[in-house]
């Protein structure tokens, strides 16, 4: 036998996966679909072909497929028949920088962002990850349940497995979790997690801390006091769809957030850094009007200098 | 609570429902994840329709619909809403993400179909409108029947657990864990096998399309084409 085309192979997996698949493997799909238009002809010529076999157990004339809009027999849904070893086919969808294996047994590498481009990696067994701008992440083509965010923030979407947890490391901490979503910021040496959906444990080996849908945690990186918050799940994660919620965030954290998603250096006057924000900015591609609109919400001077657009008390601005 | 003690908190942890958790001390009980898997009703289903309408709009796209053809077919595919066997769905969103697949299928299938009838036509009565009919071609489900036959042949000339494999996830629709159970190999195991069982079927059917669409293809006039 010919060995398969590579792209029909991984249309295949999809076609196998799908069968049985919930809606984190229909999202993974789509996000591997939009990489390459080639992938949607691909998984036709994949689908026409299975198609064959349609109505072959109830002996129904085959080809009469106007009605088949109905989803095929619930014993397909009824499985939850999970492949964890899903082919080596990785549908990473982002240009990615190898590092080579220092451990036996991984094999790790890289992906990053630049400020203000936002990429979403689906690892093969449904798991999706959204990465910021300005971040940076450990992935590992033999583990796919292991993560290292390096810094910066990423929307992690857990293809639930009991048996096999997924591990964030960010720093020295490690978030543990088997299948949910959550949002993951690294800054310096700052962490927050923040759970959307399911739960997850933080720290299993030391504090071992449990977060559920709507819990925060924020570690400042320096101390033992770990705090613990809420936030409503339906606006974590909503930087991906260009939208920064902020409910009593520094100023600094906002400079932050913004700076990841823009692409362009956003600062604040260390005069004012620690001042509270409360509300929401819609992400804008044109910085001028952005930053036009934030000046007057905040009753601040928004201006840009030569390190970048700098947040300051009104009159103080330097050049 | 002491909020002057409280960090400066970024990303929106709300203070006055903060607590503070000191390290190395207390024990917690690791998290309990339930999900719990009640059977929709049609409202459940709707509901979960409005949820996930722009994904599958978003996925129909990415799929090689335009825009408008994505719209069309939630369109219809709410309309079928109140038509679905509503006590087998275990998952609704899951469902309806399969049933956007099958109607793009469907409309996929239909133009290939359509396209197909047009050659013919063509071929036949140049410069005669075109037969827009949405019927089958009487001969489609002969050229069905052969390919199955075609495939099954295939199949059955490949390994046996292969072939078993195939059978028993595409044919009974059996889970590929319980068939991992069953033959008493991995999950990944069956995987291998299926995606074998799947490269040939794809071949034989890529050597039956060249063999259909040649030049030598026999045209079936047989009243299926009324004027």
């Amino acid at each position: 036998m010919t060995d398969a085309d590579p792209l029909l192979a991984e249309a295949t997996d999809w076609l196998i996966r799908l069968r049985d698949g919930d809606v984190a493997d229909w999202e993974a799909f789509t996000a591997w679909l939009e990489a390459d238009s080639a992938y949607a002809k691909a998984y036709d010529a994949v689908a026409l072909a299975d198609e064959v076999f349609d109505n072959t157990a109830s002996g129904a004339p085959l080809f009469e497929a106007t009605n088949d809009d109905a989803p095929p027999p619930a014993r397909r849904f009824g499985g939850r028949a999970w492949a964890v070893g899903l082919g080596a086919i990785a549908a990473a969808l982002v240009a990615v920088v190898a590092v080579p294996a220092l451990i036996p047994g991984q094999k790790h590498y890289e992906v990053t962002t630049t400020a203000g481009e936002h990429r979403v990696i689906a690892l093969t067994d449904g798991t999706q990850i959204a990465l910021n701008g300005s971040s940076r992440i450990t992935l590992d083509h033999k583990d796919l349940r292991f993560a290292r965010l390096e810094e910066g923030e990423a929307l992690f979407s857990v293809r639930r497995d009991a048996t096999r947890p997924f591990a964030v490391t960010v720093g020295d901490n490690r978030i543990q979790d088997v299948g949910t979503v959550f949002n993951v910021v690294h800054q310096s040496k700052t962490v927050s997690v923040e759970v959307s959906e399911g739960a997850v444990v933080f720290n299993p080996d030391r504090e071992a801390i449990p977060l559920k849908a709507g819990q925060t945690l924020y570690d400042a990186g320096m101390g033992d006091t770990l705090v613990i918050g809420s936030k409503e799940p339906s606006i974590i994660g909503t930087w991906r769809e260009g939208r920064l919620i902020f409910q009593n965030a520094s100023l600094s954290t906002v400079a932050d957030d913004l700076s990841r998603n823009l692409g362009v250096k956003v600062l604040v006057d260390p005069e004012i850094a620690t001042r509270q924000f409360t509300g929401v900015i819609q992400v804008e591609r044109n910085p001028n009007t952005l930053f036009a609109r934030l000046s007057s919400v905040l009753g601040l001077d928004v201006r840009q200098t030569s390190k970048g657009w700098k947040i300051s008390l009104h009159g103080r601005a330097t050049h | 609570m002491e909020l002057s003690t409280v960090p400066i908190c970024p990303h929106g942890l709300v203070e006055d429902r903060l607590t503070h958790y000191q390290r190395g001390h207390g024990e917690i009980a690791a998290a309990s994840v339930t999900e719990p898997k009640p059977i929709p009703s049609l409202s459940d289903l709707r509901q979960a329709f409005m949820v996930v309408r722009p994904a599958l709009i978003r996925f129909l796209v990415a799929r090689g619909s335009s825009q408008d053809d994505a719209s069309d077919l939630i369109q219809d595919l709410y309309l079928k809403l109140d038509r679905v066997p509503i006590a087998s769905i275990t998952e609704p969103r899951a469902y309806l993400y399969r049933m956007a697949e099958n109607l793009r299928l469907d409309r996929v299938r239909s133009s290939l179909r359509r396209s197909r009838r047009d050659e013919e036509w063509t071929g036949l009565q140049s410069g005669i409108e075109l037969d827009r009919d949405q019927q089958p071609l009487a001969d489609e489900a002969l050229i069905a029947r052969e390919r199955l036959s075609a495939a099954t042949r295939v199949l059955d000339a490949l390994p046996v657990r292969t072939s078993e494999a195939f059978r028993r996830f595409r044919i009974e629709g059996e889970t590929q864990k319980d068939i991992a159970a069953d033959l008493g190999i991995s999950v990944s195991a069956v995987e291998k096998h299926l995606q074998r069982a799947y490269r040939a079927v794809l071949a034989v059917k890529v050597q039956l399309d060249v063999e259909m669409d040649g030049p030598c293809r026999q045209i079936s006039t047989d009243g299926n084409f009324d004027d």
